[in-house]
């Protein structure tokens, strides 16, 4: 039987500014607050304060940016090094990071698909298992969103999972992306989530986005979450159980009630698709200790 | 046969860099290479646009988008932080010759630079110091807060409508600080406090007398006819965190 233990976990980004003042000040029921660590590594001053305020209140999750996993240069161990520092010091639940690129010799701070290839499929094994040992912990890898590929060997889906096996690291299921990437490269969703390994599924993503055309999405983090990806984070759950799972905002970010409005409906989704009773809207959500 | 992975990556980069003279990589569709380079180039630039929003009103647009192109394409970051591309666009604007960026313009840049860095400074240990702080200011050793930033300008660039045209009798010399609200405060200075504080800085470890003699040599003035200046710059530095107690005062505090 499923119980209160069963029901998802749901948080979302936290970002300086009118988000974290209103979080501060409202204490929000989440389940956990999720950081770039690129962006709060260096932190000083009253801001680093009111970010420890925080993970009193709510676990911390860690979303990386610029490790550049994939990335042709050899990796900057200085910066992995920084952020193994960051994880000792705030103890996160979980540090995810893409698997992409977002550097050759230099920085571009956005994500580039690795090309599917089986030599790049080893590349990044080693370098996953390089970082591993730094941190000393599995990472847990995004399938990003992508427009157009370079030329591949094998498909996105192969890619990914011969890198999990291989590399023995855990899935940020991102399941705007799988739409996303399921749009623009035509392939079915569904079924796409159906070949996923259970066990390496460990967090979820769920985001708006900008449809440009019938066959082209941007994966913008700039809207609310679309029907059709809802219909796909229920069949996430139906498939993958009460995975965490972050609602994620980057860009016109709205007030947090109706951020708050949207982590409802994920846990109605979850609900629904774990045939959990719905929530008494005045029963208090536990917070665990980070 | 599949190109090698690595030129494939590095053909990536180079088209979102550079699509005009890039070519597209192998087996990707030239519109969606577009699509990435207009992507990343938004990032960058709404970085420097909301860094650099006061000299960005004073930039024609066609020529900001020439300067935040040729840096995009040109300069490397290395950084894995986005907050430290700000300052390498300032010694880009400092250094390039493309586009003819008037004076206080690009002394406009560097405040608001200034402003960025001192906003997202990390925090650091400041010297502990050795004994408890006297009653009188002069006793005790004082250093200016090393976040601090002295900043001098020919023109009163923290001035929202400051002329580009008129070229001020005095500069602008301003002392720009984080306080502990993480607002950043901007002070106003005279010539002699600019000095001073130099002068404490290093003297830093001494009671201020020394540093104040000093002054008053350079000045041309008889010392006790600063001690009323003195004193109530102190006392307000101190107040604002401007100056704080100096390690090892003890041993130095002699030196008055």
């Amino acid at each position: 039987m499923n119980t209160q233990s069963d029901r998802v976990s749901v948080g979302i980004g936290l970002r300086r500014g009118s988000l974290m003042r209103e979080i501060e000040a409202t204490q929000p029921e989440l389940d956990f607050l999720e950081v770039a660590p690129e962006n709060w590594m260096r932190l000083g001053g009253a801001v680093k304060r009111q970010f420890e305020a925080l993970l009193s209140r709510y676990p911390l999750y860690l979303h990386g940016l610029s490790l550049s996993v994939g990335g042709p240069a050899p990796l900057d161990r200085d910066f992995v090094h920084a952020l193994k520092k960051f994880i000792n010091q705030y103890q996160p639940v979980i540090y995810s990071e893409h698997l992409s690129f977002c550097s050759d010799n230099a920085h571009l701070y956005d994500l580039m698909p690795i090309p599917f290839t089986r030599a790049a499929v080893r590349h990044v094994v080693e370098r996953i298992h390089a970082v591993q040992d730094v941190l000393g912990q599995r990472l847990t890898l995004e399938n990003v969103s992508y427009y157009t590929a370079p030329d591949a060997e094998m498909n996105e889906l192969d890619f990914l999972t011969e890198i999990l096996q291989q590399a023995d690291c855990d899935l940020l299921l991102d399941v705007n992306n799988v739409y996303v990437n399921s749009v623009n490269h035509h392939y079915d969703p569904k079924a796409f989530l159906d070949t996923l390994p259970v066990e390496r599924v460990r967090y979820l993503h769920v985001a708006g986005h900008l449809q440009l055309a019938s066959d082209l999405i941007v994966d913008t983090h700039g809207a609310a979450v679309a029907d059709p990806v809802w219909d796909l984070l229920a069949h996430t759950y139906g498939r993958f159980g009460a995975v965490p799972t972050l609602l994620e905002r980057d860009f016109d970010i709205p007030p947090l009630a109706d951020l708050m409005l949207e982590i409802k409906k994920i846990r109605s989704v979850a609900d629904d698709a774990l045939g959990l009773a719905p929530r008494n809207d005045r029963e208090p959500v536990m917070v665990a200790n980070a | 046969m599949t190109t090698d992975f690595l030129a494939l990556q590095a053909q990536f980069a180079d088209f979102i860099r550079d699509p005009a003279h890039a070519p597209v990589p192998k087996g990707c569709d030239p519109e969606r290479m577009q699509l990435y380079h207009q992507l990343f180039f938004n990032n960058i630039d709404g970085i420097l646009e909301n860094t650099f929003e006061r000299s960005r009103a004073h930039i024609a647009d066609d020529q900001w988008q020439e300067l935040v192109r040729t840096f995009f394409s040109t300069v490397p970051q290395h950084s894995p932080y986005l907050v430290d591309v700000p300052a390498r666009f300032l010694e880009f604007l400092q250094e390039q010759t493309t586009v003819a960026l008037p004076e206080p313009v690009l002394e406009l840049a560097a405040f608001e630079a200034t402003l960025h860095e001192c906003r997202m400074a990390e925090d650091i240990t400041l010297p502990e110091a050795t004994e408890s702080l006297p009653d009188d200011v002069f006793d005790a050793a004082w250093q200016p807060h090393p976040q601090g930033v002295l900043f001098e300008s020919v023109y009163p660039v923290n001035q929202a409508d400051f002329s580009l045209d008129a070229v001020p009798a005095e500069p602008t010399l301003l002392w720009i600080q984080r306080d502990d609200a993480g607002v950043v405060q901007i002070y106003y200075l005279s010539a002699a406090s600019a000095r001073w504080l130099v002068l404490l800085d290093a003297h830093s470890g001494a009671t201020p007398g020394a540093s104040l003699a000093q002054l008053a040599r350079e000045l041309n003035v008889a010392p006790e006819n600063l001690t009323g200046f003195a004193r109530a710059q102190l006392t307000d530095w101190i107040a604002d965190g401007v100056l704080i107690p100096a390690s090892g005062s003890k041993e130095n505090a002699s030196s008055a």
